[in-house]
């Protein structure tokens, strides 16, 4: 019986059905199921089979963003039950992603977000205009493996350059990856700036965070 | 005697209706952020709602009518020399701008993409100066070796050092506008309201979105009655519904909360509206600036534009090509006549590539040519105005040929017969010529060697590069 609800997980992230996700995580612990195995065993088979659709050009965006986002709705509901539990959840990595300040562009940025959600990676989108100060204290927060700054203005890319100094300077640049996009970076910006990482689309990005992660 | 002209519509008077209904109801029921407290106040002084908290205002429709019968409908982009002065809602047919703000040069040669210079935007402008066909300069490229703080200084001045026609840029640090405007008026000697060199592009952030400093800039801006162009860039499926009416509805309502904005700070302050919502790449997200979803977007909106008595800039001959090929030319065409037979003002037309990213010297030569097909394509026919027709018709008879006659000696030299410069027609020998591409490139750097732009005077130069040396020293302190 438990492989038919895990089926159905499974569908609901396939389908893009956030709601449906997030009652059935709440149906499988009231009928005592591991929130790891339900997990797994469920809503981490659905996500893998959008990530498959979409590389192989069957899936689209708004299908892999949905189902990023059913994802989302029921790692929410399994949450506390699965801080409560030893086995913890198994993820490609911890990301955190942000568009610099001044610039309140920020859908390349989003949906690079929910790439790497449904590649695996525990992802903390922090918006738009964020400040310097700002990503500083979330990395010391999150401690994630990846940092991704996104600009899409001329005038903002230098605030890719001061935060990555600002890692610098605050003793943390050592223990997080930094990537870099937008439309107007380059691999040579990036270069010239230290990031460890640059791509020129959100699939690029993936494959490029999952090779400086050593995951691929 | 009647005069035909081709043209093209998609939206009935009901469809536009429609879309403008919906329009109002997004600013009225939805609202937009302005995300300025400067843009706020210029609001909340027409008693239009604000909300401090999320610098967003929901705007009446009243206001909206009422603003937009305030926006002249026929807008000078002055040049430099006066002869390039264009009238946009005046002249018959569109004029025709570069695209900007690419980040690379492609080597058309050997097809290798490098980041932009001001050396290569320089060759840029002396290339649009050369070439008739473009009446207004855009930096084609953003340079990579610039100062971000200063680099739309560097780039005025370079267009005003290469070239003599009419210039427009975004001006995203609202601090570079006095000593923007002191440089305009050092080039022309006069007064900004009266010879706008210069228009300011105003790109919104959609969804429903301004860009606070871009914002702040145009509000000084138009103070000088700087022609604003408002360019909303709403993509299909992403930052705005997958659908063409949803698409135009956000794009609208982006645009006339602008035109608001800008009206009640400078009462009859020229404004061009543009049409550069585009389509998301639904594997990607990227920007996609040609292709079928665009080209109609394209036509209704500047249907709609029309409709608003806007003067109207069309986005137009782009392609999301990476080269100068097959795919640039098909997109370009289509994208830029269906804007063309909708009545737009002007289109932007020359360099782009790669989705605005890339640009390329073949490139802009072989957009001239789609230009003049263009132009070639909106020329008004007599039908009726050839009273010979029907004697040349009996005097050739049945049989024998027409190059014989007066009337085809003349209407060839009156340009009825459309003579292209670099796109071939028919067979021409056997054996297969070089590339159209490559021919197109050696042509422009022809004409980049030759050409010189009249230069600037000596102490206007000294003065500019004075007003760069001491923002710059501000700046830095």
């Amino acid at each position: 019986m438990a492989e038919v609800i895990y089926g159905k997980m499974a569908q609901t992230v396939i389908d893009g059905e956030a709601e449906e996700a997030a009652e059935l995580a709440r149906q499988g612990l009231a009928r005592g199921l591991s929130p790891t195995a339900i997990l797994d065993q469920g809503f981490v088979k659905g996500i893998e089979e959008v990530g498959d659709l979409f590389g192989r050009g069957e899936f689209f965006l708004p299908e892999l963003v949905q189902g990023a986002e059913a994802m989302k709705a029921a790692v929410a509901v399994l949450q506390p039950e699965l801080d409560k539990s030893k086995e913890g959840r198994k993820i490609a990595g911890k990301a955190v992603a942000g568009t610099v300040a001044g610039d309140i562009h920020e859908i390349g940025k989003t949906i690079v977000c929910a790439m790497l959600s449904a590649a695996g990676f525990e992802v903390t989108d922090m918006g738009c205009d964020v400040s310097v100060e700002t990503f500083i204290e979330k990395v010391r927060e999150v401690k994630p493996d990846l940092l991704l700054l996104s600009a899409l203005l001329t005038t903002t890319m230098p605030n890719q350059q001061r935060t990555i100094q600002a890692l610098k300077d605050a003793g943390l640049r050592e223990g997080v990856k930094v990537m870099i996009g937008g439309a107007p970076t380059t691999r040579a910006w990036a270069d010239e700036i230290g990031a460890d990482g640059y791509a020129e689309d959100a699939i690029e990005a993936v494959a490029a965070a999952k090779r400086l992660l050593g995951a691929a | 005697m009647a005069v035909s002209k081709p043209q093209l519509t998609l939206l009935s008077c009901e469809d536009k209706t429609f879309l403008h209904e919906r329009v109002l109801e997004v600013l009225e029921e939805v609202g937009i952020a302005f995300n300025s407290p400067k843009a706020l106040d210029v609001l909340a002084a027409a008693e239009v709602p604000v909300d401090r908290d999320r610098l967003s205002a929901r705007i009446p429709r009243e206001l909206v009518e009422k603003c937009l019968s305030m926006v002249p409908q026929q807008v000078l982009l002055a040049g430099r020399k006066s002869e390039h002065d264009i009238w946009l809602g005046k002249a018959p047919l569109p004029a025709f701008t570069s695209d900007g703000s690419a980040t690379y040069v492609l080597d058309d040669a050997s097809g290798r993409l490098r980041e932009g210079t001001l050396a290569d935007l320089r060759r840029f402008y002396r290339l649009l100066d050369a070439l008739p066909e473009a009446d207004v300069t855009w930096s084609t490229v953003s340079p990579r070796d610039l100062d971000p703080r200063t680099s739309l200084l560097e780039i005025v001045k370079a267009a005003f050092s290469e070239s003599t026609k009419h210039t427009q840029d975004g001006v995203r640090q609202p601090e570079l506008v006095p000593p923007l405007i002191d440089i305009l008026e050092a080039v022309s000697g006069a007064p900004l309201a009266e010879r706008p060199l210069f228009s300011a592009i105003d790109c919104t952030v959609a969804p429903l979105q301004h860009d606070p400093r871009m914002t702040d800039a145009c509000l000084d801006l138009v103070a000088h009655k700087v022609p604003i162009v408002v360019m909303p860039m709403p993509l299909s499926g992403t930052t705005a519904p997958m659908s063409l009416s949803g698409t135009c509805i956000v794009h609208l309502a982006e645009l006339l909360s602008a035109v608001v904005l800008f009206q009640l700070r400078s009462p009859g302050c020229p404004i061009v509206a543009s049409t550069a919502a585009a389509v998301a790449d639904m594997r990607t997200g990227g920007y996609l600036c040609a292709g079928p979803e665009k080209a109609l977007l394209n036509l209704a909106l500047t249907e709609m534009c029309k409709d608003y008595r806007l003067p109207t800039e069309a986005d137009g001959v782009g392609s999301d090509a990476m080269t100068a090929d097959f795919q640039a030319g098909a997109e370009g065409m289509a994208t830029g006549l269906f804007a063309a037979l909708a009545g737009a003002d002007a289109i932007i037309a020359f360099g782009c590539l790669g989705g605005a990213e890339v640009t390329s010297l073949a490139k802009v030569m072989l957009d001239c040519e789609t230009v003049r097909t263009i132009e070639k394509t909106l020329q008004e026919v007599s039908v009726q105005a050839d009273s010979t027709v029907l004697d040349d018709i009996r005097d050739v008879g049945i049989g024998g040929h027409y190059l014989g006659c007066k009337s085809t000696r003349r209407l060839v030299r009156d340009g009825q017969s459309f003579q292209s410069r670099l796109f071939r027609r028919g067979l021409s020998g056997t054996s297969v010529p070089p590339s159209i591409v490559l021919e197109a490139a050696e042509r422009a750097e022809r004409l980049i060697a030759a050409h010189q732009a009249e230069p600037l005077d000596d102490d206007v130069t000294t003065y500019i590069d004075g007003i760069i040396r001491d923002f710059s020293l501000l700046d830095a302190d």
